[in-house]
């Protein structure tokens, strides 16, 4: 409802910077809810979450400027490739908790970024790969709209994912991992899943990137976007999937609207970081009042 | 003896050179309350470990409703009918009393990826179903949506019960269930846990106070030093002069 309104509004005002910042924002809110969902919700602390969405933006870069595939079949494939290399790192570290976690995902970021950086023959190095075909030719509005259908469509997937009884045994998992394993659940399968499901949808927003911006190079994909993608799920709220669509809208459009400040900007943008956690340590939507609607359900049933 | 639930055959657990349990051979009938009691580092929370699969034992079998459950990982044990209590209160504090119990019903479900697409779904239902009977039973059912963290000790104690029945065990485990508890709520314990047994759930605990082993428990076990030192009904046992002289003795001494 929101979307369509912006985007109607988006489209009267027809201002490319305003399309290239909306997609951005829907964009950095896909890598927030997907990391929400890895660190937020399953407390499986990521570092290197930018590595996920640059495996994405890469595939479907080369597939469609390298090997001509359609933009649309590339969607896909990058959420694949993106999810096998998040599954594979959940399996290696699937017995590896909190901080030791968060360093093996560090290294699976570096070793990415410095992969895209100087894998030149494949990926270009740090020239980056130009040129890369709108997802449609039509005009920027539908791209723009097309942008927003798949975030919608993730956003649904994650809502019920986390608003369900799987997210309950999701955040059990990052209360007490032993304990999920008393109550019969395996972890190591929870944080697989949880890893091949968030990774899947950074790889998506990769490859959205890649079809908005239609340059994608490795400093987008370096360590500080991992840490600024950390920033906008504590900011909204941790566990809390709204949250950190609020946190990524903040994160994304903040910087733009100082842009005025001039040399001062991020100086206040980090100030402001810095206030959000002082005064709202649980994030703009905690993740108990994101449980609500949730809850609600279940007053209803026991009611029944 | 009626049939047998649990038994272990000639287990053993050592690390390194330290032999946590040695040769401990014993069968649980079904039905009743068994107590575990012996010195501390007797081994009575090891052997906790190696039934319910965090500890492997070195040597030896465990099996459970005729199957062989020894070396199987942790959650598949907990399948099995093994539900277990911590001695160290282990709730998810960051969760609500019903998501908290939600736990144990979840792995009763084959809880397949359509149930996340509608809450209407049969599984999702049982689930909800098995967390309200598990909530009611333990007079939780009040605070089903407060968090965790916000509830009293005692709430906690009942609160990590609930989540195990959740789980319709057939054999429940309490690792020291009165430890921190005064007189009037042990009390209530007690009166709890004998109602849990008439309604034919076997309990398993390790308790320090002997006069609630003494009041609930019909079987008793004596550890020491990693051997089962002697068994039988609670006068029995306490009558045994070995475990006066190896327990008893030296904590009325």
């Amino acid at each position: 409802m929101l979307l369509a309104v912006l985007w109607l509004l988006l489209g009267w005002l027809d201002a490319s910077y305003l399309y290239r910042l909306a997609s951005m924002a829907l964009v950095f809110g896909l890598l927030a809810a997907s990391a929400n969902l890895i660190t937020g919700v399953a407390g499986m602390m990521t570092l290197g979450h930018a590595a996920f969405y640059g495996v994405g933006a890469y595939t479907s870069a080369l597939l469609s400027s390298q090997y001509q595939f359609s933009p649309w079949l590339t969607l896909p494939l990058a959420g694949v490739t993106a999810a096998l290399l998040g599954g594979l790192t959940a399996w290696l570290t699937r017995r590896l908790v909190n901080v030791h976690f968060a360093v093996a995902t560090l290294g699976i970021g570096q070793a990415v970024y410095v992969t895209l950086l100087n894998w030149v023959d494949f990926t270009r190095g740090p020239m980056g790969i130009t040129d890369i075909a709108p997802l449609s030719t039509a005009s920027p509005a539908i791209n723009l709209g097309l942008v927003m259908l798949v975030f919608l469509l993730c956003y649904l997937v994650l809502e019920r994912t986390v608003h369900s009884y799987y997210g309950n045994a999701l955040r059990a998992l990052r209360e007490d991992e032993q304990c999920v394993a008393a109550m019969g659940l395996d972890p190591a399968k929870l944080k697989i899943q949880v890893m091949v499901l968030g990774c899947f949808i950074a790889g998506l927003a990769g490859a959205l990137w890649a079809y908005s911006t239609r340059y994608v190079s490795p400093g987008d994909f370096r360590f500080s976007e991992s840490i600024t993608i950390l920033a906008m799920v504590v900011i909204g709220g941790l566990g809390s999937l709204p949250g950190a669509i609020m946190g990524a809208l903040l994160l994304t459009l903040l910087p733009e609207l100082l842009r005025s400040l001039g040399d001062y900007r991020m100086l206040v943008v980090g100030s402001i970081m810095f206030g959000f956690i002082m005064f709202l340590p649980k994030g703009l939507i905690g993740e108990y009042s994101a449980l609500r609607v949730f809850r609600s359900h279940l007053k209803a049933l026991e009611q029944s | 003896m009626s049939e047998t639930l649990l038994e272990l055959k000639q287990l053993s657990l050592s690390y390194g050179g330290v032999h946590a349990l040695e040769d401990i051979s014993l069968r649980l009938p079904a039905g009743g309350i068994t107590g575990l009691i012996g010195p501390n580092g007797a081994g009575k929370t090891s052997l906790f470990n190696v039934i319910t699969g965090f500890s492997r034992p070195s040597r030896g079998e465990v099996h459970y409703a005729g199957q062989r459950i020894d070396g199987l990982p942790v959650p598949q044990i907990a399948r099995q009918g093994i539900a277990r209590t911590f001695q160290n209160l282990r709730v998810f504090p960051g969760m609500t009393v019903f998501d908290n119990v939600s736990i144990g019903a979840l792995s009763q479900q084959r809880f397949g990826w359509r149930a996340l697409w509608s809450r209407q779904q049969h599984s999702a239902q049982a689930v909800s179903a098995a967390t309200w009977a598990a909530l009611r039973r333990t007079g939780l059912d009040g605070l089903a949506f407060e968090l965790a963290a916000n509830l009293s000790y005692g709430k906690r104690k009942y609160l990590e019960i609930a989540r195990a029945l959740a789980l319709q065990p057939g054999l429940l485990i309490l690792d020291e269930p009165a430890a921190g508890l005064n007189d009037s709520e042990t009390a209530a314990l007690a009166d709890f846990l004998g109602q849990l047994s008439q309604e034919g759930l076997s309990l398993l605990l390790v308790e320090h106070d002997l006069s609630l082993v003494k009041k609930i428990c019909n079987h008793v076990l004596v550890l020491s030093s990693g051997r089962l030192l002697a068994e039988g009904s609670p006068e029995q046992v306490m009558r045994d002069p070995a475990v006066i002289t190896s327990y008893l003795g030296s904590e009325e001494a």
